[in-house]
């Protein structure tokens, strides 16, 4: 066994409390028409902008149930999610690698170095929560205000120890691992064969 | 359908049914095995030289065995043995696949080149090589889920050498399908063949396709 093994092999265990199989993040997920969203939850996405296309989602989960808002604004991916009541849960867009602060995603990718033999991503999105009013205004600035609690979900294809899979991993603001979670992905067989 | 009536071409159109039952099998984390039990049953044909004709005819059964295996996150290499069991005749079939996925915006894709041989007693041996992509749209959202339709689009393009006489064939094959649970899918839809127009005698048989996936 070389050295680079061993060094991903400690790395790996040392990992092991947060890497969990990604069980499905919901049972299921589907479409619906915006009078069935709380009230509270349409405000605050037209406060963002009056004439977003938005696309309104439930999702059922194994513990929740959640309404996610989908829309495109200043060129950028938007995901809104927000409880059954329509409190704001979490505000998260895509975003290119080169928009992370270069001291930061320097530190993330010493990390995937240190974790991977080789990494490629797949999807970087930024997460905002806050207030309602620093969140749109972050949103409209295109730049998280003070108050605003920022973390990075990267998606990306790892290989470690000879075997490649679909990682979802959370970094802080700081470029530190929050939670590493292994993607599951969904059978094929009826596209394949 | 289509009929094509002039001194120069003849065609054939011909429809039936082509139900099937695929088993998939994982074996481990780069291994699985694929089962299929197809038959074909025609139940009406219309030719230039025949009227339209509603008529019952078994025409044959496909009995395949597949093992894949994986070569990256999205991308497999199979290899496989079909029988093909017809009323007079048994043919034997290898087949070698690599399969790969990509996606675009939610639509999964599966893009499969394959070639295959088929060996029979009654006549030349066929060689084929073909590139399909079947492309998934979930009906509920963006994903797939349990108790969801979706819709299934395949087109495939084969060519085919037999005798040293080349032919080429197009398929078209939409579907509906639903995710019954974790282990069970059930699709409808029309498998369009178009083949044999290279040399003037142009062929389409469209197939009501029922498939059970397990």
């Amino acid at each position: 066994m070389n050295t680079t093994t061993i060094i991903l092999s400690i790395s790996l265990l040392l990992l092991s409390p947060f890497v969990s199989k990604a069980q499905q993040k919901y049972e299921s997920e589907y479409r619906v028409k915006t009078e069935m969203i709380p009230q509270s939850a349409s405000r605050f996405i037209n406060s963002i902008a009056s004439d977003l296309k938005i696309k309104w989602y439930k999702e059922i989960g194994l513990d929740d149930v959640s309404f996610e808002a989908k829309f495109k604004h200043k060129k950028k991916k938007f995901s809104v999610e927000f409880d059954t009541l329509g409190i704001l849960q979490d505000v998260e867009f895509v975003i290119k690698k080169r928009e992370i602060i270069p001291s930061v995603y320097n530190r993330i990718e010493k990390k995937l170095d240190s974790l991977y033999q080789k990494w490629k991503f797949q999807k970087i999105q930024m997460h905002y929560t806050g207030r309602h009013d620093s969140l749109i205004t972050s949103i409209n600035k295109n730049k998280p205000s003070d108050t605003i609690k920022v973390s990075y979900e990267i998606v990306l294809k790892g290989k470690a120890l000879g075997n490649t899979q679909l990682f979802e991993i959370t970094f802080n603001d700081q470029g530190e691992i929050q939670d590493i979670q292994q993607i599951v992905q969904d059978k094929a067989d009826h596209l394949e064969y | 359908m289509s009929t094509i009536k002039n001194g120069y071409s003849q065609s054939q159109t011909r429809v039936g049914i082509l139900p099937s039952i695929n088993y998939n099998h994982k074996i481990n984390k780069d291994w699985d095995v694929n089962f299929k039990y197809e038959s074909r049953h025609f139940v009406f044909e219309n030719s230039t030289t025949q009227k339209r004709n509603f008529k019952y005819e078994y025409s044959l059964s496909d009995i395949s065995a597949l093992v894949g295996r994986k070569t990256g996150l999205n991308s497999k290499f199979v290899l496989g043995v079909l029988t093909r069991i017809e009323p007079d005749a048994v043919a034997y079939r290898t087949i070698q696949q690599f399969i790969f996925q990509t996606k675009i915006k939610s639509f999964r894709l599966v893009h499969r080149i394959a070639t295959d041989q088929t060996f029979s007693s009654n006549e030349a041996t066929e060689f084929r090589l073909r590139y399909r992509v079947s492309a998934e749209i979930p009906l509920s959202g963006q994903k797939l889920d349990v108790k969801e339709f979706y819709f299934k689009f395949n087109t495939e393009v084969l060519n085919g050498v037999q005798d040293n006489v080349y032919d080429l064939e197009f398929r078209l094959v939409p579907n509906i399908g639903y995710v019954i649970n974790k282990q069970h899918k059930i699709e409808l839809g029309l498998d369009n063949r178009l083949d044999s127009f290279i040399d003037n005698q142009t062929r389409l048989v469209s197939w009501i396709t029922v498939n059970w996936f397990l």
